[in-house]
């Protein structure tokens, strides 16, 4: 990890002055696991620009993650009713039946619902 | 007397842009369902709504003032939202970080996904990135039937951030977005605290508004309502 970041280090002051050699203005941003370079530079009417990324790894655009099972465990606990599309009771006296999804059709999630007009 | 109300969804279990319509349904009568146009339509709910029904729209409720400055908070100045928070429902089987924790939930129970765009400025060697920002939210009744609500989990995607950008962009968001868990938390505290005398035999979730009469469409993936059975 040490080795790696002292190579980084070297790496990115090296290109830095070897653009500024030729005239760049070259900028470093460096943080843990990025290293870039960079610099633009107007030449006879043309922008020349130059960058140069140095990285240890592959980074998603997307991430994700639960509350600490521990957190979590704690209130479903106390979550006796909660939304769900399966059967559930009421915890008082209920005026009526409610219509219930059957559990067939649950467990088969992705079978067309055949479609009635129901009269 | 109850309403019936029945929903069509635009994909398989329960999800997507969804039709609705609300009838008046007496007991040991028929319900006269006549849909002329449900093409597209993938899977389907009806529920028979009692008179005592209390529906709380929670996209309002969501993008109140003090909720929005609080969110605002969490991003920093590293990203700006770009969009008012939505709030729909979403089977655990498909939350992304459901194989963190499979058993966690049932695969039909529904968390409340609330959700809102978000926009990072690059510098001129990478494109800007647009996303959303998603925070998962278990609403409950406890053993004496008293409302609560408890947040379960985060997530964000985005587009651009490339060539270079993509690791900062994650790293900042990846240590921000769970740090939100909390303050949701504590929103979500302060105003189930306006419920705290009241005791329920009942809750659910209802797609879009909830509204009990006529018909009508909205995304059941974008906004929907509480439904609580006071005793």
């Amino acid at each position: 990890m040490e080795k790696a970041k002292q190579i980084k280090e070297e790496l990115v002051r090296k290109i830095q002055q070897c653009m500024n050699e030729v005239g760049f203005k070259a900028v470093i941003e460096l943080s843990e696991h990025e290293g870039i370079v960079h610099g633009r530079m107007e030449v006879e009417m043309e922008t020349l620009k130059v960058v140069t990324h140095i990285t240890d790894r592959e980074m998603k655009p997307l991430d994700c993650g639960p509350v600490a099972n521990e957190v979590a465990r704690a209130h479903l606990r106390t979550a006796i009713i909660r939304p769900t599309l399966t059967v559930q009771t009421a915890t008082g006296t209920v005026s009526k039946q409610r219509p219930t999804v059957p559990e067939a059709q649950i467990e088969q999630p992705y079978s067309q619902t055949e479609r009635k007009e129901v009269r | 007397m109850p309403v019936l109300t029945n929903y069509w969804f635009e994909d398989t279990d329960f999800r997507g842009n969804t039709q609705f319509l609300n009838i008046a349904h007496g007991a040991g009568v028929w319900a006269w369902i006549n849909w002329s146009n449900i093409a597209g339509t993938s899977s389907t709910l009806v529920w028979e709504r009692e008179d005592r029904e209390i529906v709380i729209d929670l996209v309002p409720i969501l993008n109140a003032a003090d909720i929005l400055s609080a969110v605002d908070g969490i991003l920093g100045n590293q990203a700006q939202r770009t969009s008012g928070i939505r709030a729909g429902w979403i089977p655990w089987r498909y939350v992304p970080y459901r194989n963190a924790d499979p058993s966690r939930h049932g695969d039909l129970d529904l968390l409340i996904r609330i959700f809102f765009d978000f926009h990072v400025d690059t510098p001129w060697y990478c494109t800007d990135a647009d996303g959303d920002i998603s925070y998962y939210v278990v609403p409950f009744l406890d053993g004496s039937g008293r409302l609560g609500a408890f947040v379960d989990g985060w997530s964000y995607a985005y587009d651009g951030g490339g060539p270079f950008c993509t690791g900062t962009i994650s790293d900042q968001l990846s240590n921000s977005v769970p740090n939100g868990m909390a303050t949701l938390q504590s929103l979500l505290d302060t105003r189930l605290g306006l419920f705290a005398s009241r005791r329920f035999d009942l809750l659910y979730l209802l797609p879009g508004n909830g509204t009990r009469s006529g018909g009508g469409t909205a995304n059941v993936n974008e906004q929907v309502s509480l439904a609580l059975l006071p005793r």
